[in-house]
């Protein structure tokens, strides 16, 4: 759209591709918002604007920063006899070794019933990968994304458990399938918040959130990032910074929180945010957003991440086709991305 | 109508039992290929009214329970989808009575006409269908932006009939046009018709069936293009149907029952005119020569 | 029939009866003299609108992307020019490249031949005059005017691991289905199948058309001489319908080479590049890694294969089609 100028005057734009965008110039400085009293620009999350800075400059406001969380079949794990997500987080032993065990005891192929599944779409590695890889003390880029990282002993624990999980426990369903949450064939779902959405509209069992689990280097888990920026180009953009400031300032905030995780202190501990639904509790909504946000990080972005995407997707797919092992996907993934990092 | 029946030592009776039996083969392999091609339709309808929390269920569900009717009525709250169809419609509509113009044209000039390069040209005509439509669409892409066509029907409308599509046409009723047999335009020149009148009085009356068949070709083809709406509308009042289908896979994943509640409606319509105008289309396959 | 139009197109001076003919169409036009001139300007009028189209829609395009494939324009620099390194690149430095052409050959000869021969096959039956066989002809052809985007969606859910129709139906026998569409084996298949069975039904309608037009009376010579049902398709049908053969091969085999629409759709061009088509490599450059001009450079040599499988059938034709005198 952009290409052709007939881009919408403020648009949703997804965090990976802001970089690029930044640099194209496509989007409208809007530092001003810095210093207008009524917007309050201090309410909002400070880690939640970085990617959206080119220095000192802003060039979106984010509306929505859903974390990575769990959603679990709770009849399911009544069946089997075991101790649920949440109970485990309390007692503080909820570790990626618990939730191996329960995937796999919640499997039943007879039933078509799977322990666990952490994609959407085939084509999504990073959203399934980036906590495990986080939790296990690797990372798949360096600091400044200037080369791949993942090729490490850690990187390597980690993808083998995402491989096991499909491949040797057979906990997780096999690559090509298209099961969801909703038809209650799945134990565990790992999502981002604002698939609560569609979770809601479920009646046949009963279903709760909880935090990601914890590996050896912790727990953590990603924020998902979308934001609204003001595109370049606009017949009107001073209307058009007033519109954002009205969606992104607290009134709006507040009336799109049912689903999305707002990044405004104010808003984020507030009753709109925490009772917008019966489900999921407000207990549960603390533990597995609030509480995870403050050591959650970013998905990484790259002004060449479409070829990043392919490169590595490619590798992967090589994994899910059981065509090289663990150690190989990564060597090949270091070989392929670093070049396309410079 | 024999009066002996039934008896199995009857002649005729053995004879109509082998004839049963030797069609058997015919009907059985027929059967299997049209199972294959009826299942998927089969699927859509069953899956699109179905409740979504039943759509991957197993065994799967063939009679869905709940029968979900509200599917279809939830499509146009997700979207305002007579508004795509009606936008599918006068585009298909358009450039189908516009190919089928300029077509005849060009067609019936390359085939009765005499003039210098004609077949030079249309050799150089025939080329652009053979170009995938890839390679023209970023340039042609830059192009309208700059005339500033883009975000409009103009792309879907225009090129389709002057291009490669409308080519396709003309080399159709050239096929045709040339078995007319040629006294009928000498006829017409004697009587003192120039080529315009004979064009118009004559030979498009007679090439009804093949424009017929045209006609369903270039509808189809712009009832189902989904590539030309995609790169260049992005207004969602300008959408046509193939686009709006792939927006009910969005940032929460595909809602296969809403999906195919659309897809259902989406390809209904063609259904029934095809059963309609089968018959019509097969003649005019028959008789613009394409054997 | 292509041949005989091209004849009358441009009579030729020959002997016998065509000579005649000519002769006096000659007389005709030198009588006529003013309106034979006239004749040409109507023709380019007719031309007209198609030529402009072509030039505006076609030509220059082609033109401007064949320019575009010599710089290393992408949407956010200015364009420079740099010779022929996007064609360097595509055929000596992208193994990826080789992949595309790789998988687009084998996809078109998966599929021409499976395609003909079935879409024969059923014309054949479908000829007959038994009851109920005018509903097989329509439920075939009904894929041809489905979308694709449809058709594909819904092939895509019926060969999903595990909980597809197609594997759940394998289940009953106890056997456990492949990941269609996530094997290195299996997925061009069932592309081709997919394929195979959304357009079967068009090259049907042409054999049917074309099946009608033999005629009885050489079915019934050769009855009476008492030649089996094979020897007379061998020796009657067949020839007879070589055009039709000829034109649908012709049609298919380009189609082939372009698909997009179920690679898009399906796979996108996975699991790995397994089923990486050439146009999908095209429109990935394009409009995913905004690199004009390697795409530009793709989109020319795919031309100039499609170019070439085309001429070389054109003169093969002589060979094999048979026309009617």
């Amino acid at each position: 759209m952009m290409a052709s100028k007939t881009a919408p005057d403020v648009a949703w734009v997804v965090e990976r591709s802001v970089p690029q965008l930044i640099e194209a110039n496509q989007l409208v400085d809007i530092s001003s918002l810095k210093n207008d009293s009524s917007y309050n620009f201090g309410d909002i999350i400070p880690a939640t604007l970085a990617m959206f800075k080119k220095g000192e400059q802003v060039y979106g406001i984010p509306f929505s920063t859903p974390p990575m969380i769990l959603f679990y079949n709770k009849n399911l794990f009544k069946e089997k006899g075991l101790k649920t997500p949440t109970e485990l987080y309390k007692e503080g032993n909820w570790t990626y070794d618990e939730f191996q065990k329960a995937a796999k005891a919640i499997t039943d192929p007879s039933k078509g019933v799977y322990g666990v599944k952490m994609l959407r779409d085939w084509k999504n590695w990073i959203d399934p990968l980036l906590p495990i890889v986080w939790s296990y003390g690797a990372d798949v880029f360096n600091t400044d994304t200037t080369s791949f990282a993942l090729n490490t002993p850690e990187g390597q624990k980690a993808l083998q458990l995402y491989n096991d999980l499909i491949f040797k426990d057979q906990s997780h369903p096999k690559p090509g399938d298209q099961l969801t949450f909703e038809t209650g064939k799945l134990g565990m779902y790992t999502d981002r918040y604002s698939n609560v959405a569609k979770t809601r509209a479920v009646k046949d069992f009963e279903w709760d959130i909880a935090p990601m689990p914890k590996g050896p280097a912790g727990a953590a888990t990603s924020l998902g990032l979308a934001g609204y920026a003001v595109i370049q180009g606009t017949k009107y953009p001073a209307e058009s910074l007033e519109w954002l400031k009205f969606i992104s300032g607290k009134d709006g905030m507040s009336a799109t929180s049912a689903y999305f995780v707002p990044p405004r202190e104010s808003v984020l501990r507030s009753d709109v945010f925490l009772k917008a639904a019966p489900q999921p509790s407000p207990e549960s909504i603390q533990m597995a957003v609030l509480d995870q946000m403050k050591g959650a990080r970013y998905n990484p972005g790259h002004k060449n991440w479409a070829k990043v995407d392919a490169a590595v997707l490619t590798q992967m797919d090589r994994l899910y086709t059981q065509s090289v092992s663990v150690k190989d996907a990564l060597a090949m993934m270091e070989k392929e991305v670093n070049p396309l990092l410079k | 109508m024999s009066s002996n029946s039934g008896s199995l030592r009857n002649p005729n009776s053995g004879r109509t039992f082998r004839k049963v039996l030797r069609t058997l083969p015919t009907y059985a392999l027929l059967s299997l290929v049209s199972l294959l091609v009826v299942i998927p339709f089969l699927w859509m309808v069953s899956t699109s009214l179905k409740d979504q929390t039943k759509v991957f269920v197993f065994p799967p569900q063939w009679i869905p329970d709940p029968i979900v009717w509200d599917n279809y009525p939830k499509v146009f709250e997700r979207q305002p989808f007579q508004l795509y169809f009606f936008n599918s419609l006068y585009i298909a509509v358009t450039v189908t009575v516009g190919t089928a113009i300029f077509a005849a044209l060009a067609g019936y000039a390359f085939a009765k006409l005499r003039f210098p390069f004609k077949n030079v040209i249309f050799v150089v005509l025939l080329s652009s269908m053979m170009i995938p439509a890839e390679v023209t669409a970023i340039p042609l892409f830059i192009g309208l932006t700059n005339f500033k066509l883009t975000n409009t029907h103009f792309p879907l409308i225009v090129p389709p009939i002057l291009g490669a599509g409308g080519m396709f046409g003309v080399f159709l009723l050239r096929q045709f046009f040339i078995t007319i047999p040629g006294e009928l335009d000498e006829a017409a020149k004697i009587d003192g018709c120039n080529p315009w009148t004979t064009f118009w009085r004559i030979m498009l009356p007679q090439a009804i069936p093949a424009l017929a068949t045209l006609s369903i070709f270039t509808f189809l083809n712009s009832w189902n293009d989904f590539f030309d709406p995609l790169i260049y509308l992005s207004s969602k009042e300008l959408y046509t149907l193939p686009l709006a289908l792939s927006t009910f896979t969005d940032q929460t994943g595909t809602d296969w029952h809403l999906l195919m509640a659309a897809s259902v409606m989406a390809t209904l319509p063609l259904l029934l005119v095809f059963f309609l105008a089968q018959k019509r289309f097969i003649e005019g396959v028959a008789l613009t020569g394409l054997k | 029939m292509l041949d005989t139009s091209e004849k009358t197109a441009n009579p030729v001076p020959v002997a016998g009866k065509e000579a005649e003919s000519t002769f006096s169409l000659d007389k005709k036009n030198k009588n006529k003299s003013r309106l034979g001139r006239g004749e040409k300007w109507y023709g380019y009028l007719f031309i007209s609108p198609m030529v402009i189209g072509y030039l505006v829609f076609v030509l220059g395009p082609i033109v401007a992307a064949f320019g575009i494939s010599f710089t290393n324009w992408s949407l956010y620099n200015e364009p420079a020019l740099v010779g022929l390194s996007n064609y360097d690149k595509a055929l000596n430095n992208d193994p990826v490249f080789w992949i595309t052409v790789g998988n687009t050959l084998v996809f078109s000869l998966g599929l021409v031949p499976l395609n003909i021969c079935l879409a024969l096959a059923l014309a054949l039956l479908l000829k007959q005059k038994l009851p109920g066989i005018g509903f097989f002809h329509t439920i075939i052809f009904t894929p041809v005017v489905t979308s694709i985007v449809v058709w594909v969606i819904v092939w895509k859910y019926i060969f999903a691991t595990d909980a597809g129709l197609i594997n759940q139906f394998l289940k009953l026998f106890g056997i456990q289905g492949p990941a269609w569409l996530y094997s290195e084996n299996w997925t061009m298949l069932v592309i081709i199948i997919v394929s195979v069975l959304k357009n079967v039904g068009l090259n049907m309608v042409i054999f049917l058309a074309a099946l009608h037009d033999v005629p009885q009376l050489y079915y019934d010579a050769a009855r009476v001489d008492g030649a089996s049902p094979w020897r007379i398709f061998r020796s009657i049908t067949l020839p007879l319908i070589t055009p039709s053969i000829f034109l649908a091969t012709t049609i298919t085999v380009i189609g082939s080479l372009k698909i997009f629409g179920q690679i898009y759709v399906m796979t996108g061009g996975g699991p790995g590049t397994s089923t990486y088509v050439m146009v999908y490599y095209i429109y990935k450059q394009a409009f995913q890694f905004f690199d004009y001009g390697y795409a530009s450079a793709i989109a020319f040599i795919l031309f100039a294969i499609i170019l070439g499988l085309t001429i070389f059938q054109w003169q093969m034709r002589k060979r094999w089609v048979h026309y009617e005198q």
